[in-house]
Order: C-alpha cells, then sequence, then structure tokens
C-alpha cells in the first residue's frame, strides 16, 4: 500500500490532454446560442435605438425631452403609477394576505383570477375598461352624475394600470406569506404580544422587502404601459397623454429623432427601475439569510 | 409569474383570524378583486353579445377580423418554439456551469420584463427601418422587414423571450444537477441525457412558461403597433384588430375579437392552474 | 473498534479482482481549487485494484472533491489521475467507466427501479447496446443481488432510504464499472440501518473485487470496513494507512484527535520526550523541546488501587456505563478531570467506587506540537 512513490513507469507518453473545465456537457452550445440570441434580438435593437438618440446633439436632445408637451406626458405617466401602485400595493398585500391565510370557497378561482391581468391582452382590457368607466358605460353612469369624470381623464389611467399591474404585488408577496411558519405567531401569543404587535414586529418585517419588490414591479409595468391605458386616456395633449402614446405619435410624424430621445427616456426609466428591483432583491438576501 | 402555494394552516391562533376581522378581510377582498378583475371581462363578453349571437358570429367571421386571427395564431406559432428553444439553451447554460459573467447573463434575459412595448417597437424600427441602422442594407438588398410579418415575429420574439427561460432557470436551479451527473457518469451521451433525464424533470415548467409565452405573443399590443403599419387584412394581428373595430366604432365587432382573446386568455389561466399542480408535485 | 479483516489483500482477493477486471487508480499531485477556496492541495494516493479504501475526514477537508476529480464530476487545476496506467482526465466522466453512488443517490423520480438499474445499459450507443430483453434481465440479477428482487416496477419515492441505497448501488454496477466510488454511502440513512448496510457493503465488495473508495466522516466506519484509511484535513492528505496503523500510530495531532477518543494534556517536551503523568513516552518525530500536546485513549489510561505504583494521585468523580465498558471519570491531581475507559473485569477487581482514592498511570501516548 504505498503513498506518494510516483513510478515513471506508470505514467505513459500521454497524448495532448483536453483540459474540460465541466462534468456536464454542453456548455458551448447552450451558452453560444444564448448569446447569439440575446444579441440579435435583443442588444442589437437596444443599441440601434441608444444609437438614433445619440444621433442628437445635447441641445437637441435637451428640447425634445424638456418640451413642454413631453414633460407633461411624464408628469402625467409618473404620478399615475404612483397612484396605481399605492392602491396596488394595498389592495395586492390584502389579496396575498387573505389568499394565504384563510380558507374560504371560491379561493382557488380567486388565486386562478389574479393572473388574469396577466393573460389578459392589453388592447382588451383597455376597451374594457373603458367601456364601463365612459359616461355611458356599466359603472361610469354613476359616477358622472357626481362629478367624477373617469375615462378620458386621468383616475382612468390610474385604473387601467391598477388593473395590469395587479398580480406584481400579490404573487411575490404571497410565498413569503406561505413561508411564514404558524409556531413563530403560536410562539408570540403565548409571550404575551397582541395580533398588531405580532403583525408589525413580526410578520410586516419579514414581508416588508417582498413587497417593495412586487410594488417596484408594479410600477416600472405601470410606466410602460401602453395597450391598457391609451383606450382610456383620451389622449390629449398636455392633459391626459402618457409618454408611450407620444412616442408613437412622434413616429407616426415622422419626427423619429423626437422619438428615439423619448423612447431613450422612457428606457432610462425602466433601467432605474431595474436597479431599484435589484437593490431591494439584495438587501432581502442580506436580511433574510437563506442559503 | 404566480407560484405554486401549499394548503394554509387551520385559523384560530393566527393574526388577524378574528370572527369579525376575517370575513370583513375575505369580503373586502374578494368584492374589489371582483370589480377590479371580473367586471372588465364580464364587460367583455357582454359587449361582444350585446347584439345578438348572430351578429356575434358575423363579426367574428369578418375576412379581416379572421385574417387577423390568422396572423395571431401564427406569431404564436413561431415565436412560441424559438422561445422555448431559447429558454433552455439559457437556463443549462446558467445553472448548469460556472462562469463570469453569469448575473449579467440574468440581467439581460430578464430585461424586456422591464421594458416598454414601445421602446421595444421603437428599437426595431431604428433598426431595421429604413431610416434605421441596417435601412440601407436591407433596401439595396430589396428585403424589407419593416411593416411586414416579420417585424412582427421580432418585435414579439423580443418582448417575451424571458418566460420560458424565467420559469426553466428558476427550476433547474432548485432541482440541482446531480441527476445529469449521474445520467453522464452512467454513459449517457449529452443529447440522450437531455431528453431521458433532465426534460422529463423540467416538463411542466417548461409548459408552464410556454403557455404564459403564448398569452403574452397573441396579447401583444404596444410593440407591434409600431412595427406592423397596422395595414388592415394584411399587417394587423387580433389586438389591433380590436383597436381599429373600436375607434371605427364598430363596438360590437370590437368586442367580439376580444372576446376571442379572452377565452384563450381563460384557457390559459386553466392550463397554468393545471400545470401548476403538476410542477409543485 | 477492531478490524478483523486481513491488513493486505490476499491472493484469493487479488485473484478475483483481476477477474474482475478491476483496475487499480492513482492520484498524483492534484490541486483543485474553487474560486479562492483551495479544496485540494495536491493530493497523492494509490488504490490497489479489488483493495477497499475509506476517505475520511471532517466537512471541507476535500474527501468528496477528491472522490469527484477521481469520477470525472470535477477537473483539476494540476495533477493526474490513472486508471490501470491509463490517463484518466483525458476521458470524460462517460468515457471513464467509473461506479459512482451519490449521497443521495440520485435516482430519476420519474423511472421504475427497474429502468433507474438499466439506464447505463439503455444509453449505450447503437452497436453497443444490448437488446431489451437483455437489459431487464440484467437489472433484475442486479436488484436480487442487492436484496431488492420483486420491487423493479416500484418508483423510488416508495422505497425506503436503505432500499434506494441499494438501488443505487445496482445501478452504478449495472454498467461493469472498473472502479466503484461511493460518496458518503450511508449519510443519509438512520444508525440501525446503517450499521446492517456497511456488513452487507463489505460482503459485496469482496464478492465484487472492484477497487473502491468511499467517502465519509464516520471514523468508526472507516476503521471498520476499509482495507485502508486516508485521512484528509483542510485539502491534504495527513495520514494513509491500515486501520490499525491509523488508531494506533496517529501521525499527526489531527488524526490523533479525529480517530477515536482522546484525552488532551499540556505537556513540556525536552530533547525529543514529556513526561505524561509520570511516565515519559517519546514524542512524534521532530517536536521541537518545548510546549506539547499529549493525546491519550480513554482505555490507555490505568487505574490502580492507590500507591501500587508510581503514578499521579487520582479522585473517582462517577462512574457511567458505556457499552461493554465503563467510563470513569477522575479528578487527577494537577490536571483536572479525566475520563478513562475500563473494562468490566478490571472495573470489578478494582472495586471502585465514587469518591475512592486510586493512582492513575499512562499505558501509551502520543505527543504533538499543534
Amino acid at each position: 500500500m504505498s503513498v506518494s512513490a510516483s513510478s515513471p513507469a506508470e505514467i505513459p507518453a500521454a497524448p495532448r490532454r483536453r483540459r474540460r473545465r465541466s462534468a456536464l456537457p454542453g456548455f458551448g452550445l447552450s451558452f453560444g446560442l444564448t448569446a447569439f440570441y440575446l444579441g440579435l434580438i435583443i442588444l442589437l435593437p437596444i443599441a440601434a435605438l441608444l444609437l438614433k438618440a445619440g444621433s442628437l446633439s445635447p441641445s437637441e436632445f435637451w428640447a425634445v425631452i424638456s418640451s413642454r408637451r413631453a414633460v407633461s406626458t411624464y408628469r402625467l405617466t409618473l404620478s399615475s403609477a404612483l397612484y396605481a401602485t399605492i392602491f396596488n400595493a394595498l389592495l395586492g398585500f390584502l389579496l396575498a394576505w387573505i389568499l394565504t391565510r384563510y380558507e374560504f370557497r371560491g379561493r382557488r378561482v380567486l388565486d386562478a383570477l389574479i393572473d388574469l391581468p396577466f393573460a389578459l391582452p392589453t388592447a382588451v382590457a383597455g376597451i374594457a375598461l373603458t367601456t364601463l368607466l365612459s359616461r355611458n358605460g356599466a359603472i361610469g353612469q354613476w359616477l358622472e352624475p357626481l362629478g367624477l369624470k373617469i375615462a378620458y381623464a386621468q383616475p382612468g389611467i390610474v385604473i387601467a394600470m391598477a388593473f395590469t399591474s395587479l398580480p406584481f404585488v400579490v404573487r411575490t408577496v404571497q410565498p413569503v406569506l406561505e413561508e411564514l411558519e404558524t409556531e413563530v405567531e403560536e410562539a408570540g401569543h403565548i409571550l404575551g404580544a397582541n395580533d398588531w404587535q405580532l403583525f408589525s414586529r413580526v410578520i410586516w418585517p419579514a414581508v416588508l422587502p417582498a413587497f417593495l419588490s412586487g410594488a417596484s414591479l408594479a410600477f416600472a409595468r405601470s410606466l410602460g404601459e401602453f395597450g391598457a391605458v391609451v383606450f382610456i386616456a383620451g389622449n390629449l395633449p398636455n392633459r391626459t397623454e402618457i409618454t408611450a402614446l407620444l412616442t408613437l405619435i412622434r413616429i407616426e410624424e415622422y419626427d423619429y429623432p423626437g422619438a428615439a430621445a423619448l423612447a431613450a427616456v422612457i428606457l432610462a426609466s425602466s433601467f432605474v427601475m431595474l436597479f431599484v428591483v435589484n437593490a431591494i432583491q439584495l438587501w432581502q438576501l442580506r436580511y433574510v439569510r437563506r442559503s | 409569474m404566480s407560484n405554486p402555494h401549499i394548503q394554509t394552516a387551520p385559523a384560530g391562533s393566527r393574526v388577524f383570524s378574528g370572527p369579525i376581522l376575517r370575513p370583513l378581510l375575505i369580503g373586502t377582498g374578494v368584492v374589489l378583486a371582483a370589480i377590479m378583475i371580473g367586471l372588465p371581462v364580464g364587460a367583455v363578453f357582454y359587449q361582444g353579445l350585446s347584439s345578438g349571437i348572430a351578429a356575434y358570429a358575423g363579426a367574428i367571421l369578418q375576412p379581416d377580423t379572421l385574417h387577423a386571427v390568422w396572423l395571431t395564431v401564427l406569431a404564436a406559432l413561431v415565436v412560441v418554439p424559438i422561445n422555448i428553444g431559447f429558454g433552455i439553451a439559457a437556463a443549462w447554460a446558467i445553472t448548469r456551469f460556472t462562469f463570469t459573467g453569469k448575473k449579467l447573463l440574468t440581467t439581460l434575459i430578464e430585461l424586456p420584463f422591464s421594458i416598454s412595448p414601445i421602446v421595444a417597437g421603437t428599437a426595431y424600427l431604428f433598426l431595421y427601418g429604413a431610416q434605421g441602422l441596417f435601412g440601407p442594407v436591407l433596401e439595396q438588398a430589396g428585403i424589407q422587414i419593416m411593416f411586414t410579418i416579420w417585424a412582427i415575429f421580432l418585435a414579439s420574439l423580443f418582448v417575451t423571450s424571458p418566460f420560458v427561460a424565467r420559469e426553466l432557470i428558476t427550476v433547474m436551479q432548485a432541482q440541482g444537477s446531480e441527476d445529469e451527473e449521474a445520467a453522464v457518469i452512467l454513459g449517457a451521451s449529452g443529447f440522450k441525457m437531455f431528453l431521458k433525464v433532465t426534460l422529463p424533470k423540467i416538463k411542466w415548467a417548461l409548459i408552464y412558461g410556454a403557455v404564459l409565452c403564448n398569452a403574452r405573443v397573441m396579447g401583444e399590443f404596444g410593440a407591434v403597433s409600431v412595427v406592423s403599419g397596422s395595414v388592415r387584412g394584411e399587417t394587423n394581428t387580433l389586438p389591433l384588430q380590436v383597436e381599429l373595430l373600436f375607434q371605427d366604432q364598430d363596438t360590437a365587432g370590437a368586442f367580439a375579437a376580444a372576446s376571442t382573446l379572452t377565452v384563450i386568455a381563460l384557457i390559459t389561466l386553466l392550463i397554468k392552474l393545471w400545470a401548476e399542480g403538476r410542477r409543485s408535485s | 473498534m477492531s478490524n478483523i479483516q486481513s491488513q493486505t489483500l490476499s491472493e484469493d482477493g487479488a485473484a478475483r479482482a483481476e477477474a474482475a477486471g478491476s483496475v487499480g487508480i492513482s492520484v498524483r499531485n492534484v490541486a483543485k481549487q474553487f474560486g479562492n477556496f483551495a479544496a485540494l492541495g495536491g493530493v497523492s494516493l494509490d488504490v490497489q485494484p479489488g483493495e477497499l479504501v475509506a476517505l475520511l475526514g471532517p466537512s471541507g477537508s476535500g474527501k468528496t472533491t477528491l472522490l469527484r476529480v477521481i469520477a470525472g464530476l470535477e477537473f483539476p487545476e494540476s495533477g493526474d489521475v490513472l486508471f490501470g496506467g491509463r490517463d484518466a482526465l483525458s476521458m470524460s466522466a462517460r468515457e471513464r467507466r467509473v461506479g459512482f453512488v451519490f449521497q443521495h443517490y440520485a435516482l430519476f423520480k420519474h423511472m421504475s427501479v427497474e429502468d433507474n438499474v438499466g439506464f447505463g445499459l439503455e444509453v449505450r450507443p447503437g452497436g453497443e447496446r444490448p437488446p431489451k430483453a437483455e437489459i431487464r434481465a440484467r437489472a433484475r440479477a442486479l436488484l436480487e443481488r442487492v436484496q431488492l428482487g420483486g420491487l423493479e416496477k416500484r418508483f423510488p419515492a416508495q422505497l425506503s432510504g436503505g432500499q434506494r441505497q441499494r438501488v443505487a448501488l445496482a445501478r452504478a454496477l449495472a454498467i461493469d464499472p472498473s472502479v466503484l466510488l461511493l460518496d458518503e454511502p450511508f449519510g443519509a440513512l438512520d444508525a440501525k440501518v446503517r450499521k446492517e448496510l456497511r456488513r452487507w457493503l463489505r460482503d459485496l465488495h469482496d464478492e465484487l473485487g472492484l477497487a473502491t473508495i468511499f467517502v465519509t466522516h464516520d471514523q468508526e466506519e472507516a476503521l471498520e470496513l476499509a482495507d485502508r484509511v486516508v485521512v484528509l484535513n483542510k485539502g491534504l492528505i495527513e495520514q494513509d494507512g491500515s486501520p490499525q496503523e491509523v488508531y494506533d500510530h496517529p501521525k499527526t495531532a489531527f488524526v490523533t484527535r479525529f480517530i477515536g477518543d482522546t484525552l488532551t494534556l499540556a505537556v513540556t517536551v525536552q530533547s525529543g520526550a514529556a513526561e505524561v503523568l509520570g511516565t515519559v513516552f517519546p514524542a512524534a518525530p521532530g517536536t521541537p523541546d518545548g510546549a506539547a500536546t499529549a493525546f491519550l485513549r480513554p482505555h490507555d489510561l490505568h487505574v490502580h488501587p492507590q500507591g501500587s505504583v508510581a503514578g499521579p494521585a487520582a479522585r473517582v468523580l462517577g462512574i457511567t456505563p458505556s457499552g461493554a465498558a465503563l467510563n470513569v471519570r477522575l479528578s487527577v491531581g494537577g490536571v483536572g478531570s479525566l475520563d478513562a475507559a475500563i473494562s468490566r473485569q478490571e472495573f470489578a477487581r478494582l472495586a471502585l467506587k465514587t469518591g475512592d482514592a486510586v493512582t492513575v498511570s499512562p499505558r501509551h501516548a502520543f505527543i504533538f506540537r499543534e
């Protein structure tokens, strides 16, 4: 039972050895395909867009994106997305709560329905909401006389945004709520805490990162939403026009550099939101410390 | 987007499960959800059928609308398989190997989720359109991509690329590579290993992702608005056709077309439920 | 602990090994990094055809990494691995024809037991693949051999842990491997099943005659089963020898501590020896003068009636049963409390009770500078 004597006779004249890096096959193929596809389908168009936007001189660029009309679209889109997200954050949390913690008839149905805004084409949502909320629509006819104009005004935009981004908060909060152990709450009760204390000190902190994550995703989605919003918005320049629509109008007017500049602004906001969501998720990892 | 979930624990010692609070919360949630989600869906069918079944059928069978249906289905038939292929390749590369830049790759794969469809369409316009990066080259070669069905395919590929990839990455990450390592040690080639060991394990996640991808392709509006040119009877997908009819004040027609899409969405949800159940077992 | 197996391969064993097509394994200076972490730092090892070798060490010692390098699941930064003289590193895991049993078995959950076992034969390229009927027959024969006959149609989820382990083994053996590698084969099982399967595995190995390496963190298991034990720590081999060697003649403090129970005492080395509880013992070769640690096995701390031999005085603090022996806790003057292991006969002869005054003397001590 020798230990480490190396006997030259044992090692044959080795043929040119292929040093592999991994046991499983297919790295070259899968990575290559992925990189090729991403480059062709995703990166190339975005690069083209940025190039087009870059073809404007800085002052031209600034003129386009700071025009009165453009700025009013920013204000409208941002504020609507904010209202919609706040509404969805509350409703979404409520729905996640009742879906994970209570048994009731139709719970499974409700759970499946949550994904409907995700599966339904945005244009369909758009026309349906418009028809419901306009002056002679099923709901609008009750609200209009009260002075609440919904369709063709900002409230309509907010509702359309809320509709399409509803699933985000629910679906990010749900798994976290599910993983909370019953025993933790039972222990808390035994130690003398009341419901509100348990919620605010134990449950809420655990859920917070996921909640913020979902809210950020909802916000990002609302910022970019087009199909559902464009029917109900009314699209009056400087009043009820979202940035995405202005971009499209610029294209139809053949003002390509202008369109590119606006699209670049929307793209930049997407990147900012992407960064925010990632930062929250990193925070969540540190906070939760799960492997 | 949704997750498999376990049965809830029985109520009682949990927070906010008192006899008043519980029904209040449930009731509020259900009512609000019914209003927010149920009403629009109901409105679609109500409006579509408001002029009677005959008018409904007639609206759907309009040649332009039928063509739009065909175009939408075609787009799905082209885009979904390609994105399944991409999803498998991406998930395999990311979950089975270590390499620098993995985080970057993952971020790139998820990028389309964060980008507005209008931006996607505009980007393609500036790539293949007459005034785009490849515009002059394509014109010289006599090829037109923009405002044809090819542009619709490409823009749809962009918008729906993450769906399958993300589901597969999640699942394959959780499953680990031990089974595949075992297969390789037992002598399986890469192809056989994938077919006999990997594929059966990811089957449901694959179906789930494909179904979501399909729903999104069929419903895509923003990106396709920019690149299709919206030529009636030629490059109108069903969502664009819905827009067209609605703007023409042909409400019954618009909602008839919309109802087809809604039915597809509902079927998508059913398949999703079914696949989800199998995926978590 | 005792290893009644012969320490060397008998002629019988060697002949069986040859008949089995078993080859030897040579590992030369293998080093493996994971990022900044050095999992293996230049490790060399030889396994003869038909030998059963245990890779023993705590978690993070590199034992599983070494096994995976041999299997082809990891590729080292430097070093060589040879199977019967052939360069294994130029072969993929697929080409090496090793039998590998994963710690958690990695059974294909969507396939029946029979299909799992036959998998290695099913995936052979066209020309080499046996007909379906033969595959099924061989799978069944193997299942009989691992005492799972009749369970062919079951699925892994329907089997117990011990049964799954045997399916994994049968599956690995189905491809007629030249070498068998087992990663913590009993790690996931409960104690009683573990003991039964240990014996069974040794018998199976003797029957098969394949060079076998198994990874474990359980020193009892290694000492009981293996022909040779290789102790690893932090990516390096601390000692490589027979179970007897490793237990009775540990070469480093780590090996002494890891194999078997130890009592530790601080001592001072002078000219290569130190006094431990009144008796002088040689220190490990090369130990410099100065502070060092002495290790005693509990059964090497002998207890005598007070004053009957030279040695420090002690008082009995407590007596508890410990398997076939008795654990006697002693308070030793100037040192503190030490646990001695005493056989029942010895205990009866001494007629010890708690509170008795006794004299202790060590029979043997290992001295290392840590």
